[in-house]
């Protein structure tokens, strides 16, 4: 068992690692390690403080800090990519009964969802969207519907990994970033918060890490075109498919995608946001030169 | 460290220490993913089915970490092995967790129309969230419900807070108004999963709408805000529904309820 210092936090605490499969080395080269670190010290920091409408913290009177974490177990992905770390922080006050807050954290680091929403130039109203259908073990399912995710690439800053890739394979449809909208951040544009929480969607903060930035992307294309690619689509999925692309009515989406978080995050913002007349989606209008709005 | 197979199946089990086979067997979250798996891997036998060539097969299960919450299993962190025959797998590496709930509590004025829209307020949590990393984050209500009621954590704030109980009966299941049943092959709960790709975890979303006296909404707004009890690990906050998209933009539950409740609405189911 390795034992090392993390100075993230102040005072520095112990970080006990229990598992032989990571090193500090590569705990700390890890972003959603350090930066759940770096969240978690600046979040602990406003307890001495006064928030934005200058009112006392809520643990002002008996501040937690951070005393221990203990690294359970990891996973690794290919390529040699840290994948999952489990972990558990001690987090205690000094109050005359000693209060801790929950530290059982399953670490993953942040991720995006693409609502990708194909429009027929012949119509104001009609709206078609691009799903993932594939297995997912841990909901026990061979078969669930999702808006795609991954991640914005590093070095071409364009929506990637698997579904992407599927995605561009099936239907040959790219998703460059300058044509992303993120309806997270249009959303929470104007509210204040003091803790520095990333403008994402936390799945489940009480256990997890994740967040997930929901983007928006919207295309007008021939319907001949949209045709085409529901034709090549529908139907049961090819055998032995890993991930399969689904176009599905824009109607049935909060439906059809009511088991997954993403899908129904991404339909109420862009609904919420459309029924406010946000000027970014008002700017898809122009271009589009149809009403986006409706 | 025990090492063995899960009786009447191959499937080899590792365990940990602390853990036996049977408790593992027996605690619910990992009964009823094994369950669910076991039946969807199931119908690969039927010809049409897109794996029927080359099935998935879980072949063992690893488990590598556990928190226990007092004495009952708490979190389990484990690595399913499921592979076809010619070596392809499915990613198994997941958080098990199981079920909670997630609680859309409704409060209008009742001197408004029963039909109305109008003045509908949403109650919300602030606390700690440790993993999201603060300390003040702001939710849609989760917990249980235990003999008959909304029960946890939440629960007892709200009860503690205004008064408000909540009845099993007075609860409409609004994921389960949205899934229908019996229309797809794969059995599944019928409810949101935050991230089906990494954690079992899932979570059904209930609606409680209650109409009050006008001078009641008012007052419990009043004690909510003013409230800063020192030390109190949860808070409430009670906004406009309007707002809970806003307001609850970080949050899965908060943005599910508003979706589940806003398109069974328009399709005219609630």
């Amino acid at each position: 068992m390795a034992t090392f210092k993390l100075d993230l936090f102040d005072p520095p605490i112990d970080v006990r690692i229990l598992t032989e499969h990571v090193t500090e080395e590569q705990l700390m080269n890890w972003n959603p390690f350090t930066t759940w670190a770096k969240t978690l010290k600046a979040s602990l920091e406003l307890q001495t403080q006064l928030d934005h409408t200058g009112e006392k913290h809520p643990f002002h009177e008996f501040p937690y800090t951070v005393r221990s974490v203990d690294i359970q177990a990891v996973d690794w992905f290919g390529r040699g990519k840290l994948g999952f770390v489990k972990l558990t922080a001690k987090i205690q006050n000094e109050a005359p009964n000693p209060q801790t807050l929950p530290g059982a954290v399953f670490l993953r680091g942040g991720s995006v969802a693409m609502l990708m929403i194909l429009r027929p130039s012949d119509s104001n109203s009609e709206r078609w969207v691009v799903m993932t259908d594939q297995p997912r073990i841990p909901a026990g399912s061979l078969r669930f519907w999702e808006i795609p995710a991954g991640m914005i690439d590093d070095d071409t800053n364009d929506f990637s990994g698997t579904a992407a890739k599927e995605i561009k394979e099936e239907t040959g449809l790219v998703v460059p970033r300058s044509e992303l909208i993120n309806l997270t951040e249009l959303a929470l544009a104007g509210t204040q918060v003091d803790e520095g929480l990333e403008d994402a969607m936390y799945p489940s903060p009480g256990g997890c890490d994740e967040f997930i930035a929901i983007f928006l992307w919207e295309k007008v294309m021939d319907r001949q075109e949209i045709e085409n690619m529901k034709g090549k689509l529908t139907g049961i999925r090819k055998q032995g498919e890993r991930i399969t692309v689904r176009i599905l009515n824009y109607e049935d989406l909060w439906k059809v995608g009511a088991r997954d978080a993403k899908t129904l995050a991404a339909w109420s913002l862009y609904e919420a946001l459309k029924r406010a007349k946000t000027p970014q989606l008002r700017a898809l209008s122009v271009r589009f030169l149809v009403d986006v709005l409706i | 460290m025990a090492e063995g197979l899960i009786s009447d199946t191959d499937v080899s089990v590792t365990l940990i220490d602390g853990l036996s086979e049977e408790e593992l067997l027996q605690f619910p979250a990992f009964k009823n993913w094994l369950q669910t798996l076991k039946s969807n891997l199931a119908l690969q036998s039927n010809p049409s089915h897109e794996y029927h060539k080359s099935p998935y097969a879980l072949r063992d299960i690893k488990i590598q970490a556990i928190d226990r919450f007092g004495k009952r299993i708490g979190f389990l962190k484990l690595v399913a092995t499921i592979t076809n025959a010619e070596g392809d797998f499915l990613p198994g590496s997941m958080f098990l967790r199981g079920a909670s709930v997630g609680m859309m509590i409704l409060l209008q004025p009742d001197d408004l129309p029963a039909d109305s829209q109008d003045e509908k307020h949403v109650l919300l949590t602030v606390q700690s969230r440790i993993p999201a990393g603060g300390l003040k984050f702001v939710e849609l209500p989760a917990g249980m419900v235990d003999r008959g009621s909304f029960a946890g954590t939440a629960a007892k704030e709200i009860k503690e807070e205004i008064g408000l109980e909540i009845p099993e009966g007075e609860l409409l299941n609004l994921s389960e108004l949205a899934i229908p049943e019996g229309e797809e092959e794969e059995t599944c709960p019928r409810a949101m999963f935050p991230s089906a790709g990494g954690c079992d975890e899932y979570i059904p979303i209930f609606l409680h709408e209650k109409r009050i006296p006008r001078e009641q909404l008012g007052e419990w707004s009043g004690r909510l805000t003013g409230l800063r009890d020192e030390g109190e690990k949860i808070t409430l906050k009670l906004v406009k529904l309007d707002d809970l998209w806003r307001e609850g933009a970080r949050d899965a539950k908060a943005l599910a309820a508003w979706s589940l409740y806003e398109g069974l609405r328009r399709t005219g189911r609630i």
